[in-house]
């Protein structure tokens, strides 16, 4: 071995002291051998004289109380730490992604309660919201169909129908609860998914568990939709009730 | 020589060797190597465990030959510490040799 691999294997040794300490010692070590083959030895026996270079370093690390051992016990275990920063990263993702979804969810509800309570506006007749910009030709419809609602006789009876728009509202609100708990569900599938997403990428064996929740967050999510789609609307009135309806309704 | 008694007595000699005059490293590895073979392997770390417990302070003199050395210089505790050593060393070496004188009479 020459003077720079000794040095350089004796330095690596040491890695655990401080660079300042290390410098001095290396330093120093270098000189003795410089003066020591200057009397006369060479490079080979001027670095045998220091003897096992493991034992050397064993020995320095202890006259700073650092166990030589050390990173010999903690080499052999790998231990994986999530890296902190993906983590963080991951995780900012994520409140990202659910802020996001959890405002288009609240979006929907204030939709449907916006086109229940439209529709309830309707029902009772209370105020007739009127399109921008609508035709003249339109506008003289509705009048005409305005002026036909308050004579025309309904199909009918009030309470009849009363009591069928409550049964649909019943229906309705039941199956907004239904797609309610669903979407609640594949959100959280969702959250899982991507709190997960981040450790599978540290290294933790959750691949399963990870594909479990993204299916979870697929089906529930399409389930969702699916009890959406499934509400009823209200039962068809007369023609001019319909039509009335329609340019009432606020959709 | 058996390494152990080496071993024992070497941090006396070296502090020993230092109280007369500051030295440097590869001088003072020469000086104890008069008195008991050691190897630098030895010397280094002993005197870099003697400084870290400051019975040495260290200082760096320009050399004419060279890069600056690194002397050490034995402080007030590191002469307090080598006088005990002494001490101790005497009556070890006086209960060794009266046990071997004794066996001898037998």
């Amino acid at each position: 071995m020459n003077k720079e691999g000794f040095l350089k294997e004796l330095r690596d040794h040491l890695r655990v002291l401080d660079e300042r300490e290390q410098e001095d010692i290396i330093d120093e070590y270098a000189q003795h051998i410089d003066l020591k083959m200057k009397s006369g030895l060479s490079e080979e026996e001027a670095i045998s004289d220091f003897g096992n270079i493991a034992e050397l370093a064993a020995e320095i690390l202890e006259a700073y109380h650092v166990d030589p051992k050390f990173e010999k016990k903690t080499k052999g275990i790998v231990i994986r730490t999530p890296d902190m920063e993906k983590v963080s990263e991951g995780s900012r993702k994520l409140a990202g992604k659910a802020a996001a979804f959890f405002g288009k969810i609240l979006e929907k509800i204030r939709k449907m309660k916006d086109t229940i309570a439209g529709k309830w506006r309707t029902f009772s007749g209370k105020s007739k919201q009127r399109p921008e910009g609508s035709e003249e030709k339109e506008g003289r419809q509705e009048k005409k169909s305005l002026w036909r609602k308050s004579t025309e006789i309904p199909v009918w009876s009030t309470s009849r129908r009363l009591l069928h728009n409550c049964c649909v509202l019943i229906w309705n609100l039941s199956w907004i609860l239904v797609t309610c708990f669903l979407m609640g569900m594949a959100a959280v599938s969702l959250f899982a998914f991507g709190a997960l997403l981040t450790l599978v990428f540290s290294g933790y064996p959750l691949l399963g568990a990870e594909i479990f929740c993204f299916g979870a967050a697929a089906s529930g999510a399409s389930l969702g939709l699916l009890t959406f789609g499934l509400r009823k609307k209200y039962r068809k009135k007369p023609e001019g009730e319909r039509k009335a309806e329609q340019t009432g309704e606020v959709l | 020589m058996n390494p152990q008694f080496k071993k024992g007595v070497l941090e006396l000699i070296v502090l020993e060797s230092v109280r007369n005059r500051d030295m440097y490293g590869y001088e003072l590895v020469t000086e104890v190597s008069k008195v008991i073979d050691v190897n630098e392997g030895t010397i280094y770390p002993l005197l870099k465990r003697l400084t870290n417990e400051h019975y040495f302070e260290t200082y760096l003199r320009e050399s004419t030959e060279g890069p600056p050395r690194k002397y050490y210089h034995l402080t007030a505790a590191g002469i307090l510490h080598r006088d005990q050593l002494e001490a101790e060393w005497n009556e070890f070496q006086e209960r060794v040799c009266r046990f071997l004188k004794e066996g001898k009479h037998e």
